[in-house]
């Protein structure tokens, strides 16, 4: 028996060698030369592609999606909005930053996917950088992408290209719940989807739903499955509390009597074809309690939308997925920039916003710079010298990332934030420290810190800093 | 009670082995009825596995499973094509991973040379890591086992389905076997009458292909022999961005109960660990448990170190239909008239077509007459490159083509081709209305749709596509 079974392919690189066979189909793809693609039509893509635009860049923004504003697009309550203009709804903020974008001669485009990176390297699939791939794939590392869309494919080799891809919720499995798999296991997003933009996957909504999570977004999933009929029996928090402002608790669980259940496990889902109830267990208990509901929602415990950072070979944050940046928001691969809830997953449309913009002034920069040069002229050139000289920020327990998580080279592109923001992962009562090799550079007045809130930490100037000692230490001092 | 249907043959369940043998009446162009209790075909035992192609080199010499999964092997090689079903032979690595288990590697290779598999070459240390380089420390040696393959436990049955139709099978869904008396039918001769809840339906010869549930049916028609006992697998699937970590089906040695847990590619570019092995009494329980999935997850670290540093997508569970016996329950009453075709456990997508060459056999034997074969109409699904495809089929599923978004000619013969609306898996909106509006199988609900295009099968598990997905299921149900 030792016929040729059939497609025997060379199959070791699974989707690189799609890459490589829609690549020779491919042929007569198009290509275009923008100066910068900005990826993902959010707050951060926007207001970046906004700036840039303004500063005189031939500036294109693409997002898979049929229409722009990223997540806020589909948020129909209020609380958006930079600076004073907090009171908006979601759409309205999408409708905002998109106007902007546009006046300022930004070119946007809707249902346009970047699939990945046109290098052979596509390091996601064809990976085993660490099997000595890495130097030769690097080399070959440059700016063009693979774009999809109804108008057909095409390849686009801007100078620079900003990833503002967003964060999605970790779902049902990568947080190994085990149980049945019935229908009406669902996202928070998956149900503003459903109220704001396609009424039609309603039947997905039950009316008795349980929610796993207690943060920001869990109460907002509250509201909005109460929008579409259906009642919420509990949240579910394996944490001691619940890790949302007191206002927005009061507005939604507090007023509506919806339990909020700390230090509680989902242990099981149970249903066949339709969810029928799971089963909770307190933390530490060996008693476990059913709840009946028919539609369970899991919620925030954000992961970075990564892929195509990870198929372009860019350094990730083991607990996030987020791309790696230092303060000029570059990341590991020579001339890809990144800025959103892409590397903070996730903070509030405002700060993603900001980010976009501070994108774009390092962009802009880039664009005119010696370091541009550089990577062009010597490929891996910079991605070789920024890791050498990247002076990481790491977090210690209870800290869980912090971003930007590097601190860059001084001089080479400008320093465009100065604050880093970072999450703990359990509730603490201490000061935040940065320090390098023990000594403290700053220092904050003493605070309760939760899980799920947005933290923050000055980034220090590299003059404060020894350029040859160790790495920056964001960590939690619980004395004094 | 009405008349649902009535023809020569009924066949009993639409898994991948009912799915086969009604293929093969289609093209012996036997008069067929084909039976399902539930929704769509494929939608058992058979989408819940871990779909490895088996050559049988591990087979219980001398068995009839032995036997119909090396025929069944070497049959999917010619038909693959015209099937258009994803399978390919990436071969398999077998592990030993303590002194004892290498001393039972010479066992293994005189097993396959037993079972007519010549191909396997015992690997040393060295030769392991080469062959897998991101294999866990402590391999002792292995046995590799070239044509060890891969295939789409989706597209298979849908596949066979879709030639048996387009080949005169006249396939009847929600219509579970009830009860199954004998009749005699108005030429004075004996029949079956199998009710049904959509009717009754009644036929010279019955093949009972019910997977599961084969015990029951078989005693709805008169017999015993075996009872089902089932053994759930439990898996996890990893992402696609991890597919590069494993280059074979990394298999380890076997045990007298089971094959034992494995990490394996699939052809759809991810990959899965498991499956585990518990001996349940519930046919419907297919829940993973918290147990389970940390011995999935034990497993995949051990085996591929790097793995603890991916999130699986997915976890689920199948349920083996396993028996008292070590083989098959493959018979036939001739003077019934009737076929058996049960405890088809651990190997039925691999052997399916082996069996049902079996069972036409058999059905001969009982005195079915039937023209010699004929070549039926290949299927035809989206995806080639060069869009050879019919516009307006169901993709094909395996990475080893591009995605119809990701073919030029594709998106240029149908804009829709190029609106993506699963991300993860990239599967564009005319894909999704292909599958819905697929005159021979079209889906009919979300899973239907998620088994014949992938969407929502990836990294977001439908936090992206789930709301838009479900809008078009809505609309463009029939
Ligand atoms: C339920 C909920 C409630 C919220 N409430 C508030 C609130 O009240 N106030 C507030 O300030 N913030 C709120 N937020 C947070 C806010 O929505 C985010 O901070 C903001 O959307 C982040 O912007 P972003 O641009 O980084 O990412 P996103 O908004 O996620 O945008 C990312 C974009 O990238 C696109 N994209 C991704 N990959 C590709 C690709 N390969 N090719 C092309 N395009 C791609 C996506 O289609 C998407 O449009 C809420 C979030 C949620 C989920
Ligand atoms: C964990 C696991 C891993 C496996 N791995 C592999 C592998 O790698 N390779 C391999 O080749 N095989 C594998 N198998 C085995 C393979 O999946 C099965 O052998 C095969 O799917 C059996 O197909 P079937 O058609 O007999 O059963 P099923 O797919 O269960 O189909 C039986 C059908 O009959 C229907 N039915 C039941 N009762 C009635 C009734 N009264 N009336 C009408 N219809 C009825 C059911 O609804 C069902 O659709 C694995 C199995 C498991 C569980």
């Amino acid at each position: 028996m030792s016929a040729v079974p059939p497609h025997a392919a060379a199959a070791d690189t699974g989707g690189g060698a799609v890459a490589a066979a829609a690549a020779r189909s491919a042929g007569s793809v198009p290509t275009r030369r923008p100066d910068v693609l900005v990826i993902g039509g959010g707050p951060a893509g926007l207001a970046c592609a906004a700036e840039l635009a303004r500063a005189g860049a031939a500036v294109e923004l693409a997002d898979r999606d049929a229409t722009l504003g990223g997540v806020p697009a589909t948020t129909a309550h209020r609380g958006f909005g930079e600076g004073l203009r907090r009171g908006a709804t979601g759409p309205q903020h999408a409708h905002r930053l998109v106007t902007e974008a546009e006046r300022a001669g930004a070119s946007l485009r809707t249902e346009t996917s970047v699939l990945g990176w046109a290098d052979a390297g596509d390091a996601g699939d064809a990976g085993d950088a660490g099997d000595g791939g890495d130097g030769a794939w690097a080399e070959r590392a440059t700016t063009t992408v693979e774009v999809t869309g109804p108008t057909g494919r095409e390849r686009l080799a801007p100078a620079a290209v900003v990833l503002a891809t967003g964060c999605r919720e970790r779902p049902r499995h990568a947080r190994l719940i085990p149980g049945d798999r019935p229908a009406g296991v669902l996202t928070t997003n998956q149900v503003q989807q459903v109220a704001t933009r396609h009424p039609g996957g309603a039947a997905a909504v039950g009316r008795r739903a349980v929610i796993l999570g207690a943060e920001h977004v869990s109460f907002s999933a509250v509201h909005t499955l109460a929008s579409l009929g259906c009642e919420t029996a509990a949240l579910i928090t394996d944490l001691p509390r619940h890790q949302t402002l007191a206002p927005l608790r009061l507005a939604t669980a507090g007023v509506r009597g919806v339990p909020v259940r700390t230090s509680t496990r989902l242990t099981g889902i149970h249903g066949h074809g339709r969810v029928e109830g799971v089963t909770v267990r307190p933390v530490g208990a060996t008693r476990s309690e059913e709840i009946a509901c028919d539609t369970v929602v899991v919620t925030g415990d954000w992961v970075a939308e990564h892929e195509l950072a990870r198929r372009g070979g860019l350094v990730l944050a083991a607990s996030t997925g987020a791309p790696r940046v230092d303060r000029a928001l570059r990341t590991t691969r020579p001339g890809v920039f990144a800025a959103g809830n892409v590397i903070h997953p996730a903070e509030t449309a405002a700060v993603a916003a900001a980010g976009g913009r501070a994108a774009a002034r390092a962009v802009a920069a880039f664009l005119t710079s010696e370091a541009r040069e550089g990577a062009d002229a010597a490929g891996a050139g910079l991605a070789t010298r920024w890791r050498t000289a990247e002076l990481p920020v790491t977090t210690a327990w209870p800290l869980q990332w912090v971003a930007p998580d590097a601190l860059g080279l001084a001089g080479e592109v400008p320093s465009v934030v100065d604050t880093a923001v970072l999450r703990t992962a359990a509730v603490v009562e201490g000061r935040l420290v940065v320090s390098q090799d023990r000594r403290v550079l700053w220092r904050s007045r003493r605070q309760r810190l939760v899980p799920n809130r947005s933290l923050r930490v000055p980034l220090p100037d590299l003059e404060h800093l020894d350029p040859t000692g160790g790495r920056v230490e964001v960590r939690v001092s619980r004395r004094g | 009670m009405s008349t649902l249907d009535s023809a020569e043959v009924a066949v009993v369940g639409a898994g991948v082995v009912g799915a086969a043998i009604a293929r093969d009446l289609a093209a012996h162009g036997v008069d067929t009825a084909w039976l399902e209790a539930g929704e769509d075909v494929g939608a058992g035992t058979t989408k819940a596995n871990t779909a490895i192609w088996h050559t049988g080199f591990d087979a219980k010499p001398g068995t009839l499973e032995a036997q119909l999964v090396a025929r069944g092997y070497e049959r999917l090689i010619d038909l693959a094509p015209a099937l258009e079903v994803p399978a390919r032979a990436d071969g398999a690595v077998l592990v030993a991973w303590d002194a004892e288990q290498a001393d039972a590697l010479e066992g293994i290779l005189a097993q396959a040379e037993t079972n007519g598999y010549h191909d396997c070459r015992r690997l040393d240390a060295a030769e392991v890591y080469a062959h897998e380089p991101r294999l866990g420390a402590g391999a002792h040696g292995g046995v590799l086992v070239p044509g060890e393959g891969l295939l789409c436990p989706f597209t298979l049955p849908l596949a066979l389905g879709r030639q048996a139709l387009a080949g005169g099978v006249r396939l009847h869904l929600r219509a579970g076997v009830e009860h199954a008396p004998r009749e005699q039918g108005p030429d004075g001769r004996a029949r079956h009458r199998l009710h049904t809840s959509r009717g009754a339906v009644t036929a010279r010869y019955v093949v009972n292909a019910a997977g599961l549930a084969s015990a029951a049916v078989n005693r709805l028609l008169g017999h015993e022999g075996f009872t089902i006992t089932p053994r759930r697998g439990q898996l996890l699937v990893f992402d696609g961005l991890a597919r590069h970590l494993v280059r074979h089906v990394i298999l380890p040695v076997p045990t007298a109960r089971t094959k034992g847990m494995l990490v394996a590619p699939t052809v759809h570019g991810k990959l899965l660990v498991g499956p585990t092995a518990e001996d349940l009494d519930d046919t419907t329980a297919t829940a993973t448990t918290a147990e389970g999935i940390a011995a999935l997850t034990r497993w995949a670290r051990a085996v591929v170190p790097a793995l603890a540093e991916e999130e699986p997508i997915a976890a689920y569970a199948g349920l083996r239909a396993a028996t008292e016996h070590r083989d098959y329950q493959l018979f036939a009453a001739a003077d019934e008239g009737y076929v058996c075709v049960g405890g088809i456990r651990s190997t039925g997508l691999s052997s399916c077509l082996g069996i049902a060459e079996h069972v036409l056999g058999q059905l001969a034997a009982c005195g079915l007459e039937h023209d010699a074969p004929r070549e039926l109409p290949p299927v035809r699904l989206l995806g080639p490159v060069g869009a050879s495809g019919q516009p307006g089929a169901p993709p094909y599923l395996g990475d080893d083509r591009p995605r119809p978004c990701q073919d030029p000619a594709a998106v240029a013969s149908d804009p829709s081709y190029g609106r993506v609306v699963c991300h993860c898996e990239r599967v564009s909106a005319g894909e999704l209305h292909a599958a819905l509006a697929d005159p021979l199988l079209p889906a009919r609900d979300g899973d239907g749709l998620r088994r014949r295009t992938r969407a929502g099968q990836g990294r977001c598990q439908r936090f992206h596509c789930g709301a838009r997905v479900d809008a078009l299921l809505a609309e463009g149900r029939p």
